[in-house]
């Protein structure tokens, strides 16, 4: 089970935001949602996550300066990063560090707390 | 042509008495009063009957009272421009008579000669009527390329140009001092020789002029030894293209978003999330749920097929086997299948072929191809899946008990929008009418091809047949693939080698079938890194290496993918029967075309990295009577790097054994002397030679019962005449398991 693990879902796609947050919540995590960048920065500020998944193209930031601050501020991988993307923009990803996974979107709720529960059990083993 | 019964009509323009006299009579001795004839005197009043009478042609003295000259000629020309004329000259004047035939006139004839040969009057007046309409006509059909709106060139076949029509000239103004260097003209002597060799009609070709696109449609014309080119303006039409792309790939864009959202929260009520359902609601919610799936899939279909009109379908091969590709389908159309009752099954009694497919595309087309078969088959009915390596095809089948097919239907199955006539479509099942075009596309772009076989009443079944793949040109056209895709996408390809450096350390240690059973896990834990769209891993085992295929990335970002599967690799410690043992990775990335700039350079280049400056080559000694044999796998056995001695023969063999030391031994068993069974037993007795895998090579048709008595399991044989992938295949199979049939 989770238990109360603390996810921050940044994605500008609200509604789709919401039913991400609600299958998580009922699995147990806790889940905080903002709309852009610039919010999730403050957010990660704020509350520290245990784990972020994360949407590219968002306007006022978009994900690729959001990663950049992140690591600057808080650390490359220090808070796992789970990226959701299109088919078109995978490559792009390469050029970031510090990314722990990434779903393709438009994604299966199954893949996505499959992968999400991995990300949780590599950072649970003793490095 | 004129009639010849009608009657031609004669004007007469002549002031001379005595010369129009001999005119009448000539005329009017001529047989079946073929001619009617009017005289008049001067210009002026010849004009006035040419403006009211219809006359076919003018009998022309140059000088008359009102005129002289061949200003008299001009005159009547302009007026009566499609009347022919002959001029009558009193004398033979050549030189007027040119000039005159230059101006307008379609013969002419000396006064003195009308009397003297009575046919020729009569032959030059018919033959200036005749000439006049030949004329019309071809001024009609010049008239075709030089008033057409559509550049028309021609040229010799040297490609210089020898004619333009004025659209021509028009849209490439300097297309005459360009000569062979404007698009249009560009490389046209090439394209005329092909086409004059493979004897074809015509060409069409794409060029860019100003900013606009012409199709030019290039003909070779025979007859006339030249080329010919219609140009056709394309750029609204592309433009048009690209807008109605745009808009489609827009359209499914925007309306996947909501629909995903949808799909979210109907799962997330459906799940009961939200609270608990009642068994109707929920009920209700499968149908939902089920009307999203369709809806989605009639966008993904119109999507997939914009796509393959405007050619930007890539295929993203990879190597699998049929059988998982199979059971894929299966399971995911268990529910539908179930739902009716119908038996769905994968027809087990034939092993499954490798295939090099793009996977997510050829499964569309077999879920597509099964979900019909459920869809016309009653219920309780069978629905059977298979796939058969042929000759030279990979055959899928996939066979249904069900309405059948019209015969009626059978030529448009699979065209755009052909919704089966007959057959009552269950209700709401009633597709874009796209799924059958768009498998046949996805087939084709695999070089392959479908079709059906039907009985109404009975049932059908769809084939899909790709070509096969020799294990050994694939990864070669495999990587051709990904080089030409990178050079026509002006990308980049680059492949990672990760190379297990302590693999043979490894192999020591591990039994075989723990070994395989590690290298399966690192294969699939690279797979599981590794999704399609990013790249694809092709595992080459022969010592320890894994390739990645990474299309489209730059070497930076290929390092980063390489730099990941490293850590990835030798991170931790795999658990092993007789401790942990730790990876040691070796990681090398090429780039094309920032590291290889051709196709043999970055072959080569993969080759070099893949063998690494310091392993060991492998050293084999082939064993065999002919030296033809000697020379020939000695050859293609030193192309793959390996070091290589031979023997002519047993005692030969064993002599060399003695102090060689060889890691294959190639053997060939009818040899005289000293046959390869009897050189077989003395190479296991010694114990220098005894753990020496030894590779028999046998003739097709050769007894086997002897190798069996030898103890040696099927895989250490190859029969004669080499295949030679087959036998490179089977070395390094040899040389990575080492020799099981030893006995040691």
């Amino acid at each position: 089970m989770a238990n109360g693990k603390k996810i921050l879902v940044v994605d500008d796609e609200e509604q789709l935001a919401l039913a991400v947050k609600i299958r998580l919540q009922s699995k147990g995590y806790q889940v905080t949602t903002v709309t852009d960048g610039r919010q999730g920065l403050d957010r990660v500020g704020k509350e520290a996550p245990d784990l972020i998944l994360l949407d590219v193209l968002m306007p006022v930031m978009d994900g690729y300066s959001f990663l950049r601050e992140l690591n600057q501020r808080h650390g490359r991988g220090k808070i796992p990063v789970l990226v959701l993307t299109a088919r078109d923009q995978l490559k792009e990803l390469f050029e970031l560090e510090g990314i722990e996974d990434y779903v393709i979107k438009p994604f299966d709720h199954e893949d996505l707390l499959v992968r999400i529960d991995r990300v949780f059990q590599r950072r649970a083993k003793p490095s | 042509m004129p009639n010849p019964d009608e009657q031609l009509r004669v004007l007469l323009i002549e002031d001379n008495p005595l010369d129009a006299e001999a005119v009448q009579s000539t005329l009017a001795k001529a047989k079946g009063a073929p001619f009617s004839l009017v005289r008049k005197n001067e210009v002026k009043s010849g004009l006035l009957h040419l403006a009211s009478e219809p006359v076919d042609v003018v009998l022309l003295d140059l000088n008359l009272p009102d005129s002289s000259g061949l200003g008299t000629l001009a005159t009547v020309h302009d007026k009566a421009p499609d009347v022919a004329i002959v001029v009558l000259t009193s004398t033979d004047d050549e030189m007027l008579a040119v000039q005159a035939l230059e101006q307008g006139a379609q013969d002419y004839l000396a006064k003195g000669y009308i009397q003297v040969y009575r046919g020729l009057l009569e032959r030059a007046i018919r033959y200036a009527v005749q000439r006049k309409r030949v004329g019309h006509e071809l001024a009609r059909m010049a008239s075709f390329p030089e008033k057409n709106p559509h550049p028309i060139i021609e040229t010799d076949m040297t490609g210089t140009m020898t004619y333009c029509n004025p659209a021509a000239t028009e849209k490439f103004p300097t297309i005459a001092s360009h000569e062979l260097h404007h698009p249009v003209l560009a490389d046209l002597r090439n394209v005329a020789a092909q086409l004059q060799r493979d004897s074809q009609p015509d060409f069409v070709r794409e060029v860019f002029v100003d900013q606009r696109a012409y199709e030019q449609h290039i003909h070779y014309v025979s007859e006339h030894k030249l080329i010919r080119s219609y140009l056709i303006d394309v750029t609204d039409r592309k433009q048009i293209d690209h807008l109605k792309d745009e808009f489609l790939s827009t359209v499914s864009h925007e309306l996947r978003t909501p629909l995903a959202t949808i799909k979210e929260f109907i799962g997330i009520i459906a799940d009961q999330i939200a609270g608990p359902l009642t068994p109707d609601q929920q009920q209700y919610l499968g149908i939902v749920k089920a009307n999203i799936e369709r809806l989605a899939r009639m966008i993904n279909e119109l999507l997939d097929m914009t796509k393959l009109e405007s050619g930007r379908v890539v295929l993203n091969k990879e190597v699998i086997e049929a059988g998982s590709v199979l059971d894929h389908i299966i399971e995911s159309m268990r529910p539908l299948a179930a739902a009716k009752q119908i038996e769905l099954r994968r027809d087990p009694s034939v092993p499954s072929p490798t295939l090099f497919i793009d996977k997510d595309k050829i499964t569309q087309v077999l879920i597509n191809l099964v979900g019909n078969a459920i869809k016309f088959t009653k219920e309780r009915g069978r629905v059977t899946l298979s796939a058969q390596a042929e000759d030279r095809e990979i055959v899928f089948r996939v066979t249904d008990t069900g309405t059948g097919i019209d015969p009626r239907d059978m030529p448009r199955l699979f065209e755009k929008f052909s919704q089966l006539r007959g057959v009552p479509q269950p209700p709401g099942s009633i597709g874009t009418g796209l799924g059958l075009a768009i498998s046949k596309r996805f087939v084709e772009l695999h070089g392959g091809r479908v079709w059906a076989e039907s009985k109404p009443g009975t049932g059908s079944t769809f084939f899909v047949a790709l070509p096969k793949y020799d294990t050994g040109e694939l990864f070669t056209e495999y990587v051709r693939m990904g080089l030409a895709r990178a050079k026509q996408n002006k990308s980049h390809l680059s492949i990672i080698t990760l190379v297990i450096d302590n693999f043979d350390d490894l192999k020591t240690r591990c039994q075989p079938d723990e070994m395989r059973e590690l290298l399966g896990s690192i294969e699939h834990q690279i797979r599981e890194h590794i999704r399609i769209g990013e790249g694809d891993v092709v595992v080459r085992w022969h010592s320890g290496d894994v390739m990645v295929v990474v299309a489209d990335m730059d070497p930076a970002g290929c390092r980063a993918v390489g730099d990941r599967l490293t850590r990835l690799l030798s991170g931790h410690p795999y658990k092993l029967r007789h401790g942990d043992e730790q990876l040691a990775v070796v990681m090398h990335a090429v780039t094309f075309p920032d590291e290889a700039a051709t196709e043999e350079e970055f072959l080569r280049a993969l080759e070099q990295r893949l063998r690494g400056p310091d392993r060991p080559k492998a050293r084999i000694l082939i064993v065999d009577d002919e030296p033809k044999i000697r020379q020939f796998v000695r050859e293609i056995l030193e192309l793959q790097n390996y070091d290589v001695l031979t023997a002519a023969s047993g005692p030969d063999a064993l002599d060399q054994l003695r102090v060689a030391k060889v890691d294959l031994i190639l053997l060939d068993i009818s040899m005289p002397v000293m046959d390869g069974y009897e050189v077989y037993h003395l190479l296991k007795e010694h114990p220098r030679t005894k753990n020496v895998p030894v590779l028999i090579v046998t003739a097709q048709g050769e007894r086997s019962d002897r190798l069996m008595g030898m103890d040696t399991p099927s895989y250490n044989y190859v029969t004669k005449p080499f295949e030679v992938e087959a036998l490179l295949g089977k070395i390094r199979e040899v040389l990575q398991h080492g020799h099981k049939g030893s006995g040691a």
